[in-house]
């Protein structure tokens, strides 16, 4: 088989193992080095073929068959607009023919057979199935949130049982420490027999329970998400507006249940303010104005003056 | 607002005589609780009528009074209004025997305090209190929550003070009085003296405030009428006029009839309180304890 190789330099993994590998649309391999060096300017021809390429175009090569790597990434594209699932077939048959029509279409790119026809039936088909192609697209990416959301939390939940057990075998340890600390105490201070000490020691070490796999820790709520169910991280990307009859601003009107009672724009010219202090700076900058304390004062007194609870003779 | 309130919807009442047909109740339910096995004798002699327990909450009233006077820092009247409110609201649903006021009325006064934004700590407030301030925190905070049930959480208590400011304002600007805060002294000791009243249970703030501003009016032979029917009422409020004039009467009857003094039969009467209290709401007794026991372990 032939040696995965660098088409400008022509250095292999086999001359080199550090090298890293990367591929382009035209299936050309080029080591990192290379592609620094040839794309200087963000894009040129490949060295090969001479298919015009932009540098970041490049990807990183998983395959030692650089044609596979290619495959994989003209398939990721394609499948991008072919979204369509079982369920949007009425019958397997339908869904079947589309299946193969993907596998032509994917084939065709991939080994260069009619490219420009293949890329007019890819653009027909997106424009005549636009919205189901929206529609799976947002579709999928839930699903793939729920999935990282399931796969965040099993590794919160394994870090916690793992800190657990370490925080188990520290404890033991200390006990154990301890222990012989005790022992070491009691043998310089005690006048009994030596060998009793050290005897009865010896027994309570055994006495320190063996570690057990606790099977009740249950790792503590961690809270990731809004009361509402956003997450804390997370563009809110599917932000629902909701339809419905728009705010209309109504004026407030008081219940006074007395006199009239000058409104808030008329205090001025009808002289109220004359007798009341004016606003410090202070009250201004926090947006205090003193007319509406003046209001008010004359609302508290007009209220409920005719209260008719009151008015038995 | 006050026309939107709860204090207007519960508790302003109609007269004075719903207000003693309520505290008669209140009498009663704890007479035939405590007293079923008694005579009719035994009963009068044994426990308070409504007229003693209203001395007794009129004399701690008072006391309340004094307290807030000495009180550090210094409160402003408002917050004693408030509790003084709560108070009277307590005893219309409570007899004076089943709790005694001298607790009731530092628990209102401490939750006064909250309510109107006069932001002192418990420890602080404690520390106001002569005697044993341990146990009074303890009163205060075994007290506050039932207090609040017991004013229905109906904390926002409206007060004459700010009206009384309005219609000061609105005299200085419509009429052509000279210098009308000469009347200021006369509206304060005529307000503090309905503070003791049950007008806050019966008028809207408003109306206080009117009565006290014409009554100050008269003491410094100056004439309102007019402000009031010309410019106060208007040509839309004149078939008010004779209603409101009504209400004015009955505000100052109620500032006339302060005066009594009880402090004589005070001692008296709270001998024959500390014998007839019901025993399980007193926090010295054996039966209260035993009581708290029992809520402990049947909350265990």
């Amino acid at each position: 088989m032939e040696e995965l190789a660098c088409v400008r330099c022509m250095s292999s993994k086999f001359r080199n193992p550090n090298l890293v590998f990367s591929f382009n649309i035209c299936g050309h391999t080029m080591c990192a080095n290379c592609i620094e060096v040839a794309f200087v300017k963000g894009s040129g021809p490949c060295p090969k073929c001479l298919i015009p390429l932009r540098r970041n175009g490049f990807k990183l090569q998983q395959f030692e068959d650089a044609s596979v790597d290619v495959e994989v990434e003209t398939r990721k594209r394609v499948l991008l607009d072919y979204n369509k699932t079982e369920d949007d077939f009425d019958n397997i048959d339908d869904y079947n023919d589309y299946l193969v029509e993907i596998e032509d279409i994917i084939y065709n790119l991939v080994k260069n057979i009619n490219v420009a026809e293949t890329r007019e039936r890819i653009e027909l088909y997106k424009k005549q199935n636009k919205d189901i192609i929206m529609r799976n697209r947002m579709k999928l990416k839930r699903e793939e949130q729920a999935l990282d959301e399931l796969i965040e939390e099993e590794k919160m939940h394994s870090q916690y049982k793992r800190d657990e057990i370490l925080r188990d075998e520290a404890e033991q340890r200390n006990k154990k420490l301890r222990v012989d600390a005790e022992l070491i105490d009691s043998l310089a201070c005690s006048n009994s027999d030596a060998k009793d000490i050290v005897n009865t020691y010896v027994h309570k070490k055994e006495e320190i329970p063996v570690l057990k796999p606790k099977s009740i820790s249950k790792p503590p709520i961690n809270f990731t998400k809004f009361s509402t169910g956003v997450k804390f991280n997370q563009p809110s990307l599917s932000i629902q507006i909701k339809e419905g009859p728009l705010f209309k601003y109504e004026p407030v009107s008081h219940q006074l249940n007395g006199p009239s009672c000058p409104e808030i724009s008329q205090l001025e010219s009808l002289g109220y303010l004359k007798y009341i202090r004016e606003e410090n700076p202070q009250e201004i900058a926090g947006g205090f104005l003193i007319k509406t304390s003046c209001l008010h004062y004359i609302q508290e007194c007009v209220s409920a003056l005719y209260e008719r609870k009151t008015g038995k003779v | 607002m006050f026309p939107t309130s709860t204090q207007k919807k519960n508790w302003i009442f109609k007269d004075e005589s719903d207000l003693n047909a309520l505290r008669e109740d209140a009498n009663q339910q704890f007479i035939n609780r405590f007293g079923s096995h008694m005579s009719p004798e035994e009963r009068n002699t044994f426990f308070l009528d409504v007229n003693e327990e209203h001395i007794i909450q009129k004399c701690h009233e008072y006391i309340l009074r004094d307290f807030c006077h000495k009180f550090q820092p210094p409160m402003p009247k408002y917050v004693f209004a408030t509790a003084l409110n709560y108070l009277k609201r307590f005893y219309l649903y409570n007899s004076v025997m089943d709790y005694h006021p001298k607790e009731i009325m530092v628990t209102c006064l401490f939750l006064a305090c909250k309510v109107d934004e006069f932001n002192v700590s418990l420890a602080q407030f404690v520390a106001n209190i002569k005697g044993n301030q341990s146990r009074a925190t303890t009163v205060i905070l075994n007290n506050e929550l039932f207090l609040m049930e017991q004013v229905k959480y109906n904390l926002k208590v409206h007060h004459p003070f700010k009206a009384i400011e309005g219609f000061l304002l609105d005299i200085k600007t419509r009429t052509r009085m000279s210098d009308p805060e000469r009347m200021r002294s006369h509206i304060d000791s005529f307000i503090d003296k309905l503070l003791f009243t049950d007008a806050c249970l019966l008028f809207a703030p408003s109306q206080l405030a009117l009565a006290a501003v014409l009554h100050s009016a008269s003491q410094i032979k100056e004439n309102l009428d007019s402000y009031v029917t010309d410019l106060l009422l208007g040509d839309t409020g004149s078939e008010h006029l004779k209603d409101l004039i009504e209400v004015v009467r009955r505000i100052r009857i109620l500032h006339v009839r302060v005066a009594d003094d009880h402090t004589k039969e005070l001692s008296r009467i709270s001998k024959k309180l500390d014998k007839c209290r019901n025993q399980e709401n007193n926090p010295f007794s054996d039966k209260y304890k035993d009581r708290i026991q029992e809520a402990l372990n049947n909350s265990m």
